[in-house]
């Protein structure tokens, strides 16, 4: 599914020194799995999400989405296949303001060549399958933190990726809207979804079935967990 | 995204920020409005002069204008000149004091002969118009304009009424055509005419009439009977050789390309003045959107995070003011319609908007927007996700 070589990344800023995100990252994820990237911050992680998501490019390093590789395409492939192949949920949830449940979830589909009939049947779908049939037409003004997440979540399986990557997903939440969440991620993962999450939070963590440490731009696999 | 859902999607965020839209389609709306309102009026208001003029001057018409002009210069250029189909003077008095039991009314009174209904194209409406023997015995008869009719006998019947001009007792014995407001800005319907003799005798005691007319036979040599009046009546002047004349002549030729002027300088007037409003709401809008833009940052990272190209989100920013501009110009198309219909009932001026006027205001619009959309697009579109996102 996911299967990234020698990648590396660095930035600079004006004035200071050469700062080495990643270095020489090799990882993979398979198909169906539920991957948790823990690190304290600076570690690299929203980077390396960053770059998974293809929204930010390597500077060196390969990188295979669905046995194709990635790293080299234009900016409007990429943007094809970010729309086709990844689901983005981040700390900030990111819903649009003023605009209903079913109109965010709308939003990815926008950007595809479905029909208007197929996006209001799926984006209703996908809110029924995150809990929020009765919330349909709620602003996010209206809905609590968990509620607004959710509807994210609903977006970001909404085209059906290949990945869905969860950014600190949990980080904007009180503990049970968080725990939630990751019940809700759990599930989703056991209906077949691929999710790569990205957290400092090791009991956050916990909810995933293989856990990758990250420190200093470079991977370490903690430990395998037996699926759940 | 495609073409509909763009424009659907526009819709809905120009509708979420009503007060914003409201702001960015004021310049739009005063510009288009402005043009439709000009161009409605300004064809209207040069119809009207040109018509007036027409009325005034009539084809193959000459003006004669001198403080020295007596009847018998007319007599004897009609005379010299076998063109003239006819002639006849006119004796302007200016304001006078007309009154009519208790009610006291300041009027143009001016002096005619009797064949002036048709060389000075002004005929009346109802009662008889000035006779020759009215001009024979210089009686105190008088014609008067609608308005004042109006003001003076409200619904009663004026003809046989007596009013005086001046303390002069005076006979109403027609009402003329109604004329409305002159180029001169003049009320035309508060005339007061009488018979030249009359004027002469009783109002100024003067034999100088100032004004004459000529018809003559062929309406495209005007210029050169002008050239032939001025010859006879220099002649009659004793002006002298290198002497500048003492008298001016208006042919109807000139008359018409002063109307044709008049009309030109008004459209081109209202078509800068527009230019200018709209190129001011050009730049509104553009800076408006740029604020939008930075305001929507984090929509436009999510979008592109989403899958949203370059293009699509260049695109959607674009239809955003052309939409807002556009529906800002069909307002202002509507407005500027109301404001010349209003402005053209208070003066009697016709509406004529032209096709040609609107499609303009729906092309200045649609550019307005494309142009104000440009810069805020571009720079919506090189968003970085990574920063936009952060």
């Amino acid at each position: 599914m996911i299967k990234i070589r020698n990648l590396c990344k660095s930035f600079q800023r004006p004035g200071e020194v050469m700062l080495k995100v990643l270095h020489e990252v090799d990882f993979s994820v398979d198909e169906g799995e539920f991957v948790a990237i823990v690190g304290p911050s600076g570690s690299g992680k929203t980077t390396l999400m960053n770059i998974l998501g293809l929204l930010d490019r390597p500077d060196s390093g390969e990188y295979e989405l669905q046995g194709k590789p990635v790293a080299k395409l234009s900016p409007e492939e990429r943007a094809r296949v970010r729309n086709e192949a990844i689901g983005f949920v981040f700390q900030q949830f990111h819903l649009l303001p003023k605009t209903t449940a079913t109109e965010n979830v709308e939003l990815p589909m926008l950007y595809s060549a479905r029909s208007d009939a197929d996006i209001q049947k799926k984006a209703r779908e996908a809110l029924c399958r995150v809990g929020l049939e009765e919330r349909l037409t709620h602003y996010p003004s209206e809905l609590s933190g968990g509620q607004q997440q959710r509807v994210a979540i609903a977006r970001a399986m909404v085209n059906d990726p290949s990945v869905i990557l969860a950014d600190e997903p949990t980080g904007n939440l009180d503990q049970k809207s968080g725990r939630q969440i990751m019940k809700l991620f759990r599930e989703l993962n056991r209906n077949g979804s691929t999710i790569l999450l990205i957290t400092h939070d090791n009991a956050v963590a916990n909810a995933a079935s293989r856990i990758v440490h990250i420190d200093n731009g470079q991977l370490t696999e903690a430990r395998m967990q037996v699926a759940s | 995204m495609n073409e509909i859902r763009l424009i659907q999607s526009s819709f809905r965020n120009l509708a979420r920020f009503k007060l914003r839209s409201f702001f960015m389609s004021i310049g739009v709306a005063v510009g288009v409005a402005t043009l439709i309102a000009g161009n409605s009026l300004g064809g209207g208001a040069a119809q009207k002069i040109s018509d007036q003029i027409d009325r005034m001057f009539g084809p193959g018409t000459l003006l004669i204008g001198s403080v020295e002009l007596k009847l018998p210069d007319l007599q004897a250029v009609a005379e010299q000149m076998d063109q003239v189909v006819a002639y006849a003077p006119r004796l302007m008095m200016g304001e006078k004091g007309i009154q009519y039991a208790g009610t006291n009314e300041q009027a143009g009174v001016s002096g005619f002969s009797a064949n002036a209904d048709y060389v000075w194209n002004r005929s009346v409406i109802d009662g008889r118009y000035i006779s020759n023997r009215d001009v024979d015995r210089a009686e105190r008869v008088a014609l008067i304009g609608t308005k004042l009719k109006e003001t003076l006998f409200a619904d009663a019947d004026a003809i046989g009424e007596e009013i005086q001009i001046d303390s002069v007792p005076f006979e109403v014995v027609g009402i003329l055509d109604p004329l409305g407001i002159d180029p001169h800005g003049d009320d035309r319907d508060m005339d007061v005419y009488v018979p030249i003799s009359t004027a002469q005798r009783r109002l100024v005691n003067s034999d100088v009439i100032g004004n004459g007319k000529l018809v003559v036979s062929d309406a495209d040599a005007v210029d050169q009977d002008a050239d032939q009046v001025a010859e006879i009546l220099r002649d009659r002047f004793q002006i002298a050789e290198g002497e500048p004349d003492t008298f001016r002549i208006y042919t109807s030729k000139f008359a018409g390309q002063a109307a044709v002027k008049a009309k030109r300088m008004l459209s081109v007037y209202v078509m800068l003045a527009a230019v200018v409003v709209l190129l001011v709401a050009a730049v509104v809008i553009s800076s408006i959107m740029l604020v939008v833009v930075r305001d929507r940052i984090a929509e436009i990272g999510l979008r592109k995070a989403l899958g949203a190209t370059r293009r699509s989100i260049a695109m959607q920013f674009l239809c955003e003011s052309t939409m807002v501009s556009l529906i800002a110009g069909v307002a202002g198309i509507v407005l500027g319609l109301g404001i010349a219909s209003v402005i053209a009932q208070r003066y009697e001026i016709p509406v004529n908007p032209t096709l040609l006027a609107v499609s303009l205001a729906v092309l200045a619009s649609v550019s307005v927007g494309i142009l104000s959309g440009i810069i805020p697009a571009r720079r919506a579109a090189s968003l970085d996700p990574v920063e936009s996102l952060r």
